[in-house]
């Protein structure tokens, strides 16, 4: 074997070898049987719900960020009693008067704020079980009729309870996680323009009481239609429909898992998700998000459905830490036998090839 | 920091692959060396980033999510690229 084929298999074990091998271990630990099941329980969660948030009740949910200001201004003016409008604009998990000087949000009423959501169910409005979610402006639809706000391109961020995780098994941990974020009032027609190929980034962090952890930037590009099988009970029937939606389904790398189950340790009833979506795009055009619709930006509520993949944790690890372990051993092997003081190739090779 | 291991490994291989061909008698022009160098370390570092795990793989060693072994590819994968540009400095091969 000459020098060149020799350097052949140095290009061959970190281009071929390396990223097969790496694909082959983060894989085997985590692959699920592909069925989804719902992470939200079918009746009322009547449970304690997470207090480590200062300032916060007990609550099912709450808005961290509702994609900024947001007309606020147009509301504004609309309002002979401003602190409606006011109320529109969550950042940082707050209403204005917590960032904002008096000057600018005057009449502003913190106990009003639309951060903090009850635990509704929204039973059979979609495909899983799901619970009801206040949207942007819900707090402006005693001034006005319509939603006048621009969808804004993000940040929109979420913080789900336990409330939305209790059918989660303790002794599993998570391969996929899906969020059905859909907005079921109006119904369209399926072929309507206000569909949108759109383009999003989004992030994850799970909360317990001791530590936080996040998995960021996801990628997501896909159309804003919602198109499922809607059970009619008035004539016992399934009737398609086609709603404003976004399907944000995340898909842990093995190792993720195996991260994921070491901070939460089974005990879903004291986690709490940070779902953030940001830098919305069209991508057709490539024209500035304004306008487009958004399950989650009106003056309504929109239905949020969660549904989980789950594997075995004790078996995923072994295989992951196992099969890291194989590839560490090998990588090292392979660097001593770059050197001049164990030639395993040219042993192996000899006479086989000149 | 982990796209600089990247670059690295990628370089290392863009340098023994020009290294090789100049030595059989190809890519002889400084600007065919020149050229087919930087083809090779682009693709294959957009290769491994872009199309396989590999970078998210490293940080997630790097992070302690595979815990002490993860730390033991991190070491071997070091000593390999220690060792590759120690045989490219003295021998003008990776492998010897």
């Amino acid at each position: 074997m000459n020098s060149i084929q020799f350097n052949a298999i140095a290009v061959i074990f970190v281009l071929g070898f390396m990223p097969f091998a790496i694909a082959f271990i983060t894989n085997a630990g985590s692959s699920s049987d592909g069925e989804y099941e719902d992470s939200i329980s079918s009746t009322y969660y009547a449970q304690n719900y997470p207090s480590q948030y200062p300032g916060v009740s007990p609550y099912a949910g709450k808005w961290i960020n509702n994609g900024g200001l947001n007309h606020t201004a147009h509301y504004l003016n609309l309002d002979s009693t401003p602190h409606y409008a006011n109320r529109t604009f969550v950042e940082n998990g707050a209403c204005p008067s917590a960032i904002q000087p008096p000057s600018v949000f005057p009449k502003y009423d913190q106990g009003d704020c639309i951060t903090v959501q009850d635990d509704i169910p929204s039973a059979g409005v979609l495909p899983m079980n799901s619970k009801y979610f206040k949207q942007t402006h819900y707090q402006v639809r005693n001034v006005v009729s319509t939603y006048v706000g621009s969808s804004g391109d993000g940040p929109f961020t979420f913080l789900l309870s336990n409330a939305y995780f209790n059918e989660i098994p303790s002794n599993q941990s998570i391969d996929k996680l899906k969020f059905d974020l859909v907005y079921t009032p109006v119904d369209y027609s399926c072929s309507s323009s206000i569909f949108q190929n759109i383009s999003f980034m989004a992030d994850i962090t799970f909360h317990t009481p001791s530590i936080s952890r996040g998995f960021n930037d996801f990628k997501f590009e896909q159309n804003t239609k919602y198109e499922f099988e809607q059970y009619d009970v008035n004539h016992a029937t399934y009737n398609a429909v086609c709603n404003v939606g976004l399907v944000v389904e995340f898909d842990f790398q093995g190792f993720e898992t195996l991260v994921i189950d070491d901070i939460i340790n089974g005990d879903w009833s004291n986690t709490t998700i940070e779902l953030n979506l940001d830098n919305f795009k069209r991508t057709d055009d490539n024209l500035p998000f304004t306008t487009e619709a958004l399950p989650f930006a009106g003056i309504n509520s929109f239905s949020i459905g969660v549904q989980h993949q789950t594997v075995d944790p004790v078996q995923a690890g072994f295989i992951i830490k196992t099969g890291t372990l194989f590839l560490a051993v090998a990588t090292f092997a392979f660097a001593i036998a770059s050197t001049p003081y164990w030639d395993p190739f040219k042993n192996t090779f000899k006479g086989m090839i000149d | 920091m982990i796209e600089i291991l990247v670059i690295l490994a990628t370089v290392l291989i863009s340098i023994t692959v020009v290294g090789r061909a100049g030595d059989a008698g190809y890519l002889n022009g400084s600007l065919q060396r020149g050229f087919a160098g930087v083809s090779t370390q682009v693709v294959s570092a957009n290769f491994l980033i872009s199309y396989t795990n590999f970078e998210t793989f490293i940080y997630a060693c790097l992070d302690g999510m595979l815990g002490i072994s993860g730390y033991a590819f991190l070491l071997s994968f070091g000593v390999l690229l220690i060792v590759w540009i120690n045989n490219l400095i003295e021998y003008r091969q990776a492998i010897v």
